[in-house]
């Protein structure tokens, strides 16, 4: 007998569902569709998930799964897509939330990264996953995962200069 | 959590490897070890400073989900679920695929032709050139419409009774919208004008205008603006090609001109939509 909590669980995670496919793909009607299809496909599956299990985790694997086969069938990846990424998140934003500069410093910058590592940045640091369960998610072994946290975290470091010393102190000796 | 002792690592052990810095030897141990050390994993968490800057960030964004549109589409996965539309599942994973691409470059612009003035067309033109269009490439908006189209009846607009006036002052409200002169929209041949109105999907003006035909059947035009295309971003133009859908018993007929996309729907043949299609073509001068 199918688990009703597929169906009922679904509605309360759509946002963050929305948000990791943004993450993902780096379009926000291509992130619409991609929640769809991943609904579509959790309750054509309901009866494989377990309910003492994460509903939210399992539905955000199943998300990433159609996204890595049917993209990479299609072959319609262009290039990174971060140019994409970094203007769908900071799309809209600007216009109708109250956000500072350090919130749209940080999504441009995340949006800059390569998918693989924007992907594991968003669960790890914003979903906040264990490294273990954003691993199974990816379906990558763990030190991969952390392969792609370090290198983001370098490159986020980088560009968001984390780390260095404020300009008017770099100055300092004049 | 293993069944071995885990194996210690240090402080400085852990924050170099989550810089970057560890050697090939320590990052390889501390990877095999966090397949299964817990508490591994949480110190390595704890000592990772970026958590308390990346997350707040993503909280603006998960505002920004299209909270309706997303409860609407499931609402629809919930609703239709039967043997015969799991059946066509696969085409629908298939149509996500060509959403996306058409999301990343991939689809196809036309310029949108300016607006001349109107100019009903006594008989009906030639229809353009109608390509069957695979269930693949079904836009979703016009699945959206499908959506509701249904639910109309000859009865809605006599019960509504609204008058001339009000229906073309709705018009000329949806035309502002669409950037358009559409009152020759309200004399199509074969068909009988009820009424228009504006409507929204995803925060874009979506127009409707709605028509009976000569058997009382429902057949609506609508109209959706799409974001206009960066500068520079805009293909060139291309002829206006008509495709076909059929969403259960709704026959849909669809273009694009760039950035409006216009689609015919009704129970009525696909024939008789792909000449409404040409009249509206025709009335609104598009090329």
């Amino acid at each position: 007998m199918p688990s009703p909590s597929v169906r009922d669980g679904l509605s309360a995670i759509l946002p963050r569902l929305w948000r990791f496919a943004l993450v993902l793909c780096g379009d926000r009607e291509a992130a619409n569709d991609l929640v769809q299809a991943a609904c579509a496909r959790a309750l054509e599956r309901e009866n494989q998930y377990q309910p003492d299990t994460r509903l939210d985790h399992w539905v955000f694997a199943i998300l990433a799964s159609l996204w890595k086969n049917q993209l990479r069938a299609a072959s319609v990846r262009r290039g990174h897509g971060n140019v994409d990424a970094e203007q769908a998140l900071v799309a809209d934003i600007v216009e109708t939330v109250e956000t500072d500069i350090l919130t749209r410093q940080v999504l441009s910058a995340v949006g800059r990264l390569p998918e693989p590592q924007r992907s594991a940045v968003l669960l790890v640091y914003v979903e906040g996953l264990s490294y273990k369960e954003a691993a199974d998610i990816l379906q990558i072994p763990v030190g991969t995962l952390m392969s792609r946290l370090v290198a983001a975290k370098g490159a986020l470091r980088s560009d968001l200069r984390i780390g260095e010393a404020p300009d008017s102190e770099k100055g300092g000796a004049q | 959590m293993s069944d071995s002792a885990p194996r210690s690592f240090t402080d400085a052990e852990l924050k170099a490897y989550l810089a970057g810095e560890a050697g090939d030897d320590l990052r390889a141990r501390i990877d095999e070890a966090l397949e299964t050390d817990n508490t591994l994993a949480m110190r390595l968490a704890a000592l990772d400073d970026l958590a308390p800057l990346i997350g707040p960030a993503f909280e603006a964004v998960l505002a920004q989900a299209p909270a309706a549109e997303l409860q609407w589409r499931l609402k629809g996965l919930l609703t239709r679920r039967h043997p015969s539309w799991w059946a066509s599942r696969r085409t629908a994973m298939a149509a996500m695929a060509a959403s996306i691409a058409a999301a990343f470059g991939l689809g196809q612009y036309t310029a949108r032709a300016p607006v001349a003035p109107p100019a009903p067309a006594p008989t009906p033109p030639p229809a353009p050139p109608t390509t069957p269009a695979p269930a693949a490439a079904r836009p979703a908006w016009i699945e959206a419409v499908a959506a509701y189209v249904r639910l109309y009846s000859a009865e809605t607009f006599k019960l509504a009774n609204l008058s001339a006036a009000n229906r073309m002052a709705t018009l000329s409200a949806l035309g502002e919208k669409t950037g358009q002169n559409l009152a020759p929209l309200a004399t199509l041949p074969g068909l009988r004008f009820q009424r228009a109105e504006v409507l929204q999907l995803r925060g874009r003006p979506l127009g409707q205008i709605a028509y009976l035909d000569a058997q009382d059947q429902v057949v609506m035009v609508c109209i959706l603006v799409r974001p206009t295309p960066p500068e520079g971003k805009a293909p060139p133009a291309a002829p206006i090609a008509l495709k076909e859908e059929t969403i259960d018993d709704l026959r849909v007929v669809h273009w694009d001109v760039q950035p409006l996309g216009y689609l015919v729907i009704g129970r009525t043949d696909v024939q008789a939509l792909r000449g409404y299609a040409s009249q509206v073509i025709a009335a609104l001068s598009l090329k």
